[in-house]
Parts: structure tokens; C-alpha cells; sequence
């Protein structure tokens, strides 16, 4: 998959732009200030409608402006999709594929794109929120039954907390909603597992790559429910997580605690509390390791997730937003190689241009200066 | 500019229903007021009508008459089966099918405590009374496909189930007639965890 050409009319500091990269290496470099990360979130954007520095959408209309629109067209295996979002301050908000209306939700996952920014770093700096939201976002893109899976479990926890805060619940009131919290919960958590199970073997390999082997890094899954009892050995001597023991583990656990949820007055239990750990050389990454060492694992983490989604056949494009700070020399030669080998389009940004060695030059190297993007192979200016 | 008292009264009638925003409701009214005045009357009487003689079945809860519906006075149906169901609209559907020969309850709605709804909010307990008094031997559940329906069958099935009757729930499935490729996750999903075995 690659970006041909990404129109942006009053988008944030932007104005108007009209810009056609290279299908390969995009290296974007500039002093603070200028847009770099704006740029970038203008094609995840464009990608996913979504964007990964605000929730509030009205900040990407340039200042003064009512509205903004942003076009592109993306090849995905051959085939090209003419992407058209456009978005008032109104609240109106209308995505286009082909000329053709599609919504939101669905809208996400038709263009994978993996982003790799400075504050991805406090995923595993801060509380489980973060990862909750990257569970959820990049499971929806892998398995798009997650989304509404979580939605109904959503809805269900809704529905028994409102019940737990009455003083006067009744046992057999709350019971009549644990067995359809746990189908859908045992729904999610299953798929929260069998995803970063996946996810950790390619998260295994890249970090080996980028560290030498020197870091054995491993992710696991925090549950409610015990994984080892849920894990079972299949036919072929393989490893298998079943939903259906995550169920009866999560509704006896729900038995268990319903003296204590009546007590605290909500669900104690499930998805909704649930985390995962990154660890490296079996320490905890959050407690026990460097701002570089984690730096480097959230950058192996999303470009395992690369791996990962191109092995299930949906190819994104990766962006790097000021990838190299932070890094020693061999951990940016090593990135630097990754995307060269691959030969995926990528879009790196960077305040200074000297981190490029002088082999690299199948590199389209762009300044961005006060709002414009002039490329420097051509010197033509965008 | 303001619309007159009575219009913008009849506009905020019907922007009070299910369903109907202002610029809806702005159509109706216009459209009502051009009608002539006899039609008008006629629709308004239609109205007070169906209001005055419509009530609740005695039995079940849907909506008739007289003191009980035409279904539950109805001696060829079997009266050990009772289907139940939300809504009385959803009576009318089932009985569409043809198939089912048996009587009716009506729950008007289902649990919900996000909106204060409890087993005391709907028909549960006369339900209870019915099952034992009439010697019921299977209640289907057909309450909606979704959280709340789900929650109350599972309620249902606790409550009647210690009483020896048999509690059956209808199936999830795919629409008759459709294209499997158009089926949301949801659905597929659950109609394959309730798949059946072939003859």
C-alpha cells in the first residue's frame, strides 16, 4: 500500500497543500514548530479519520476557518482508492471512498497505517488507559468483529453497574446480567490474547533486531482470569487459548466477587480493568528500564504491529514521527535499514537532516520551512 | 418570524413522537391544516377513539377491546404454550409467521436499570402467576436480540425455570433469503454458535 498524493485544504497550520511523496522512503526534516507532526497526522488522517494528537477534532480546522477537507489517493495491491474526508465546524463529518459515503467505524480499518510518535511513550509510562486504547484500536484493525464485540460488552456494563449503585440490588437482578457480560467479555479478553500472543513473536524478532539480541522482550497480557488455566494444548502440541474457559473462569470469578461488587457499587471485573506489561529481560519495562530502552521497545512494538498486519495481507504505511531523538547510532542505523529493506513507504520527520548517511540516497529528502515542503532531489517545492 | 399560538402548538404535538424531528413535524402540521375540516375531525376522533376503547388484555397484555384479547379467549389455541414478547406490535409479528398456535405475553419492554426498568416495571410477576395457574409447559422467550432482551430472557429462564416448565428462547439466525456476505459479525457469529446438527 502507498500514499500517491494527499491534498489538504485548511488544515491546521497548512492552509492549502499539495503533496505527492515518494512510494519509498519520505524523510521530512525541519526546525520545531514547522508542521512536521502535523503533516504526518494529516495523512493518518486521511487514512484513518481519525487523529493521534487530539480528540478534538475541531482543532484540526485551520484558524478562522469553517471547514477542512483533505483528499488522497492510496494504492492498495494495485488497486487505487480516491479518499475524500471532509470535515466543518458543524460537527459534520462525511468520508468518501471512491466517491461512495462510508462510515466511520468502518472506514478504520480499510487503511492500515502505523504510527510511531514521541508521546506513544507514555503507553508504557503511564496507567493502563493508553493501553487499553491501543488494544483496542489496533485489534478493531486486525479483527473488525472486536469493535462491536466491545461495544455490546460496553453496553452491558452499563447496564449492571447502573444496578450496582441502586442500595437495593437484588442477587438474582445482578445474576440476570452476569451471563451475557461474560459472553461478551469472554469475547473480548480471548481476542485481547490471541492478539498480542501474535503480536509478541513478531515484537520478539524486530526488537532482537534493533538490540542486537542483547534484550529478550516479552508482552503479556494482565487478566482477570488466570491465562495458564485457559491454555490448552491442541491436537498439533500447540498452545491454544479457549473462549470457552475464559467464560467459566469469568462468570465463577463474577460469583466470587459479588459480595465485594455490591459493597464497592460497580463490576470489579473484566476487560475493562485489564492491562498488559511489556518486559524486558523479565523485568518490568515501566519500572526497570531506560527512556531509551523503552523508547526502543514502543518503536519494536509498532513495527511489529508492521510485521504482523502485513503477514494477515492488510499492508500499511508506517510513519515515524521524530523517530531518531534518543536513539544511539546503531539503534537509528538499524531502523534506518529496516525500512530501506522492506521497501514499504514510509514517512520519517526529524528536526535535523544529518542522521541520513550518504548511501541512503534512494531517499526523497524534504525541508519543511514556515508551512511549505520543498523536496530536495528536485528542489521543487510543494 | 413566530407562527401562530395553535400551529406552533400542533408543530410541538408532533415533534413530541417517536421518531419525528421539528422539520418533520412542520410538514405534518402544514400538511394537516390544509386538509379540509371534516378530515381533520375524522382523524381526531380516530384518535380519542382508539384511546378511549383500546386497554390491556387481562391476561396478557396486549392490547384489545374488551376484557381480555381475541388470542387469549380463544379456545382452539393451546393455552400451555406461551410466547413472550416486548411489545404488543411484536404479538402481530408473530402471529405474521402462521406458526405459532399458542398464547401470548407481553412485557411492554424489557430490563433496563440505565432507565430505571426492573422485573417490577414489566408484566414478570403476573407472568409467574400465569405459568402456575394455566399449567404451562413451555414459555418461549422472543425479547429482543440485543443486551437488554438477552438480560431479560436470562432473567425469565431463572424465575420460571425452578418451576419444572421448560423455557425455550428463539433462535439467533441469518434473514431468510439474504446473502450470506451481507450478514454483520454479530449476527454470523451468533448463528454459528447456534448451529445445528444436519439429518
Amino acid at each position: 500500500m502507498y500514499l500517491e498524493n494527499i491534498i489538504l485544504h485548511n488544515y491546521r497550520n497548512y492552509g492549502d497543500i499539495n503533496f505527492t511523496p515518494s512510494p519509498n522512503i519520505n524523510y521530512i526534516y525541519g526546525e520545531n514548530a514547522q508542521g512536521k507532526t502535523n503533516l504526518l497526522e494529516s495523512i493518518y488522517y486521511l487514512l484513518t479519520a481519525h487523529s493521534f494528537k487530539t480528540k478534538n477534532e475541531y482543532e484540526l480546522v485551520k484558524w478562522g476557518g469553517s471547514y477542512l477537507r483533505i483528499k488522497g489517493k492510496v494504492w492498495v495491491k494495485g488497486d487505487i482508492s480516491n479518499i475524500n474526508i471532509y470535515f466543518s465546524n458543524n460537527k459534520e463529518k462525511k468520508i468518501l471512498v471512491n466517491g461512495k459515503e462510508v462510515k466511520r467505524d468502518s472506514f478504520f480499518s480499510m487503511f492500515p497505517v502505523v504510527i510511531f510518535h514521541p508521546e506513544d511513550l507514555l503507553m508504557i509510562k503511564e496507567g493502563p488507559l493508553l493501553r487499553r486504547k491501543f488494544l483496542n484500536r489496533e485489534i478493531t484493525r486486525m479483527y473488525t468483529r472486536y469493535w462491536k464485540y466491545l461495544q455490546q460488552y460496553y453496553r452491558v456494563l452499563r447496564q449492571r453497574n447502573s444496578l450496582l449503585k441502586d442500595q437495593a440490588v437484588k442477587r438474582k437482578d445482578l445474576e440476570s446480567w452476569d451471563e451475557i457480560l461474560c459472553f461478551y467479555g469472554s469475547k473480548v479478553v480471548y481476542l485481547r490474547m490471541k492478539f498480542l500472543n501474535k503480536l509478541d513473536k513478531y515484537f520478539k524478532e524486530i526488537h532482537g533486531t534493533f538490540t542486537n539480541n542483547k534484550e529478550d522482550v516479552r508482552l503479556y497480557y494482565k487478566s482477570c482470569v488466570n491465562l495458564e488455566e485457559v491454555t490448552q494444548v491442541d491436537k498439533t502440541g500447540k498452545d491454544k487459548i479457549t473462549e470457552k474457559e475464559i467464560y467459566n473462569q469469568f462468570f465463577n470469578l463474577l460469583k466470587d466477587k459479588q459480595e465485594e461488587e455490591i459493597k464497592k457499587r460497580y463490576t470489579m471485573i473484566g476487560p475493562q480493568v485489564e492491562d498488559f506489561n511489556v518486559y524486558i529481560n523479565n523485568k518490568n519495562i515501566k519500572k526497570y528500564a531506560s527512556q531509551g530502552q523503552q523508547r526502543t521497545a514502543v518503536l519494536s512494538l509498532k513495527i511489529a504491529l508492521f510485521n504482523f498486519l502485513e503477514e494477515n495481507n492488510k499492508f500499511s504505511i508506517l510513519l515515524l514521527d521524530d523517530v531518531f531523538s534518543e536513539l544511539d547510532e546503531k539503534r537509528k542505523r538499524a531502523v534506518l535499514d529496516f525500512v530501506e529493506d522492506k521497501g514499504l513507504q514510509c514517512f520519517i520527520t526529524s528536526y535535523e537532516k544529518k542522521v541520513i548517511p550518504a548511501e541512503k540516497n534512494s531517499f526523497a529528502v524534504y525541508k519543511l520551512d514556515g508551512g511549505g515542503l520543498v523536496n530536495e532531489n528536485s528542489g521543487k517545492f510543494n | 418570524m413566530h407562527y401562530p399560538q395553535s400551529l406552533q402548538e400542533l408543530i410541538n404535538t408532533f415533534n413530541s413522537f417517536p421518531g419525528v424531528g421539528p422539520k418533520t413535524a412542520q410538514r405534518l402540521a402544514f400538511y394537516l391544516i390544509s386538509l379540509p375540516g371534516e378530515e381533520v375531525e375524522k382523524m381526531a376522533r380516530a384518535m380519542v377513539k382508539a384511546k378511549k376503547r383500546l386497554r390491556y388484555c387481562s391476561r396478557c397484555f396486549s392490547f384489545t377491546e374488551e376484557e381480555q384479547c381475541n388470542i387469549c379467549s380463544d379456545t382452539g389455541r393451546n393455552s400451555f404454550t406461551i410466547c413472550v414478547v416486548q411489545h404488543p406490535r411484536d404479538v402481530l409479528v408473530m402471529e405474521k409467521t402462521g406458526q405459532f398456535k399458542g398464547k401470548y405475553h407481553v412485557l411492554h419492554g424489557a430490563l433496563s436499570p440505565v432507565e430505571g426498568v426492573g422485573p417490577e416495571e414489566l408484566n414478570i410477576p403476573r407472568l409467574l402467576e400465569r405459568i402456575k395457574n394455566e399449567g404451562v409447559k413451555e414459555v418461549i422467550i422472543a425479547t429482543n436480540p440485543n443486551v437488554e432482551g438477552d438480560a431479560t430472557a436470562s432473567y425469565l429462564s431463572r424465575q420460571i425455570k425452578p418451576l419444572g416448565v421448560r423455557v425455550t428462547r428463539i433462535a439467533f439466525g441469518l434473514p431468510v433469503g439474504g446473502d450470506l456476505e451481507y450478514a454483520d459479525e454479530l449476527t454470523l457469529g451468533r448463528a454459528l454458535e447456534g448451529r445445528i446438527e444436519l439429518e
